[in-house]
């Protein structure tokens, strides 16, 4: 009952919309839910993935970012939300890769890493709409009818939760792994048809629309997502990049977005205030730079953290983490002005941060300032005489 | 026919987030020829290995050996793992130790600093290129009707019972040697394949006594050529 309640509400909402293109298969044409059993099925096992996901604790932590996204994915689908009868609502995961999947009752998994990549709440509503479309068109179910795809063997968010988990706790939980295969997650990792990226992505125009922004945000962020096919090349966690071809999409949406200019009756949107956004995605910025820098993607990282910074300005932490993507990235030198100044930066405004106290002194003392570094180490020491590492700081000392 | 069971799945697949490889074709990160003229003297962290493996210190001796042996056939100047070693050895009398004398458990906090410092002491007091790792870990191996295939290498499965024709993932062990520059980004991650650690009994898998693992040196230097051989 619940799903003909979603179906009507979705098939008038799409109907309503002026820009509706007449390819773009809405909700209204399914007349009936077949297999009602198996659709069934299908939700429990890819419930059974999120809550196990959200156990992990430390892997999900952002409420505000997705009290954030389920009032964005409102504002797309209007007064219709009311009468889905089913809410579509996020779960945000720490990996700095790009990437998001739709669950089939309408919970939307994004990672930070796509968060903090897009430039203003447009660009992101272009990837959570597309999302929330894989969700009202029922592709998990209409792919799983499919019977090709039944025998893919997954390597996907299990896989995910599981290396997650082992990086965080140095030892691997096999329950995370035990559902590697299940079918929603190989259809969400793997890539929905050629023709159902292409109907999610067009149907999530129109749900830009419908918020009231600009469309051709859509562009730069399929662009952010293409430019991730070339991180991480051979991990098999980047999910995006077995869709579709992402220039193929681009190229589709920028026909569809010509096409609608064209409209009489199109309306230009809005493209936010950039700053609203960086405000609205502040934890993911500081949370992503830590997985970038962890994972030498040090200009990725100096990105977020200037968007941070815009926003937080005086934050230490920040300007720590900016230094630290500095110097990670040439430890050696022979240039160190950037990451010195940038943990003065982090002193300035607190001036009791061991850690920049700490990395300061190491960073003079690979240059022989040996004076300097005493200082710094010394202050570290003051603050932080039960670090783990104040036994080696020590022998340093020793050493000037 | 698949006679894997649901917790070998788990238990396989459990190591491959430690297992992300490079592409399948080429273990080089980095284009071969700018390697070879950019990186000229590499330090060996002491190898590592799965817990689970119980792995002897001779077998870490013979791996070094061979992997060395290779290195410095090509041109290469290698510092031996024993001088991470003594860096990491005096590291931990300077924090007291890894034990907690309050809980006697390990401190974990201690374990990482030591080992972050002391990477870092590494490249401050040597003028190394690069720093390589050498770990055995287990890995997944493709079983077809009891012959096992995986990292560059086979072996006939153990079996209990009648011959079986059927396809399965299961665990064995892999030596995996890696190359990185001073930002830890990968230059070179190859693998080696070293044994099976399972068995077959009728219709399952059961895991091989630990004690019976690397029994064989011709196996255990086999697998570390294997890792150096694009070198």
């Amino acid at each position: 009952m619940k799903w003909l309640i979603a179906i009507a509400a979705v098939g008038a909402l799409l109907f309503s919309m002026p820009a509706a293109a007449a390819k773009v298969q809405t909700m209204d044409k399914i007349t009936k839910l077949p297999e009602k059993q198996d659709e069934s099925n299908l939700w429990e096992r890819a419930s059974s993935h999120e809550n196990r996901l959200r156990n992990v604790g430390t892997l999900v932590s952002h409420p505000q970012i997705e009290q954030y996204l389920e009032s964005l994915a409102d504002r797309m689908l209007g007064d219709y939300i009311d009468h889905l009868g089913i809410d579509v609502d996020f779960v945000v995961v720490e990996e700095a890769n790009l990437s998001a999947w739709a669950y089939p009752y309408g919970t939307i998994g994004i990672q930070t890493g796509l968060i903090v990549r897009m430039d203003n709440e447009a660009q992101l509503a272009a990837i959570v709409a597309h999302e929330i479309s894989h969700f009202l068109q029922r592709h998990t179910y209409r792919e799983m009818l499919d019977k090709g795809k039944q025998s893919f063997l997954g390597k996907g968010l299990g896989f995910l939760a599981a290396a997650a988990l082992t990086k965080e706790t140095g030892t691997f939980d096999p329950n995370v792994m035990d559902f590697a295969g299940d079918l929603w997650m190989n259809l969400a990792t793997s890539g929905y048809s050629k023709k159902n990226e292409y109907v999610a992505d067009e149907e999530g125009l129109m749900l830009m629309a419908n918020a009231g922004l600009s469309r051709d945000e859509a562009i730069p962020a399929f662009h952010a997502l293409a430019e991730n096919k070339e991180y991480g090349a051979g991990d098999p966690r980047k999910m995006w990049s077995s869709h579709p071809r992402l220039e193929d999409r681009i190229k589709n949406l920028q026909k569809e977005i010509k096409r609608e200019k064209r409209r009489k009756t199109y309306v230009a949107g809005e493209i936010p205030d950039p700053l609203i956004y960086y405000r609205a995605i502040a934890s993911a910025l500081i949370v992503n730079a830590k997985l970038d820098i962890e994972e030498g993607q040090f200009g990725r990282a100096r990105d977020a953290l200037e968007k941070y910074l815009m926003v937080h300005p005086v934050d230490p932490q920040a300007h720590f983490l900016m230094a630290e993507a500095y110097r990670r990235e040439s430890p050696l030198g022979p240039d160190f002005a950037e990451c010195t100044n940038s943990y003065y930066e982090a002193l300035e405004h607190d001036s009791d941060y061991a850690d920049a106290h700490k990395e300061l002194g190491m960073t003079y003392r690979q240059q022989h300032k040996n004076v300097e570094a005493r200082a710094a180490f010394e202050r570290y020491l003051a603050l932080a005489a039960d670090a783990p590492d104040s036994g080696i700081i020590r022998g340093y000392l020793e050493t000037l | 026919m698949k006679i894997l069971p649901a917790a070998l799945i788990a238990f396989c697949l459990a190591i491959a987030p430690a297992a992300i490889a490079a592409d399948k074709d080429s273990p080089y990160y980095i284009d071969k020829r700018t390697f070879k003229k950019q990186y000229k003297v590499i330090a060996l962290a002491p190898i590592d290995a799965d817990a689970a493996l119980q792995m002897p210190d001779t077998v870490a001796r013979m791996i070094e050996e061979e992997i060395t042996a290779r290195l410095q056939k090509r041109g290469y100047t290698v510092l031996p793992s024993s001088v991470l070693a003594d860096i990491r050895a005096n590291m931990e009398k300077q924090v007291g130790g890894f034990i907690d004398s309050e809980t006697g458990q390990t401190d974990v906090e201690k374990v990482r600093a030591v080992r972050r410092h002391a990477f870092r002491e590494l490249w401050f007091r040597h003028k190394m290129d690069a720093v390589s790792t050498m770990r055995v870990q287990i890995t997944q191996a493709d079983v077809e009707s009891d012959r096992g295939e995986w990292d560059g290498v086979k072996q006939s499965l153990e079996r209990e019972g009648r011959r079986l024709n059927y396809t399965a993932k299961v665990a064995a062990s892999t030596v995996s040697f890696a190359i990185y520059d001073q930002t830890d980004k990968p230059l070179y991650i190859a693998y080696g394949g070293l044994e099976m650690l399972m068995k077959r009994v009728g219709d399952g898998f059961e895991q091989i006594d630990p004690s019976l693992y690397f029994v064989d040196e011709k196996r255990i230097r086999k697998a570390a050529q294997l890792t150096v051989k694009e070198i």
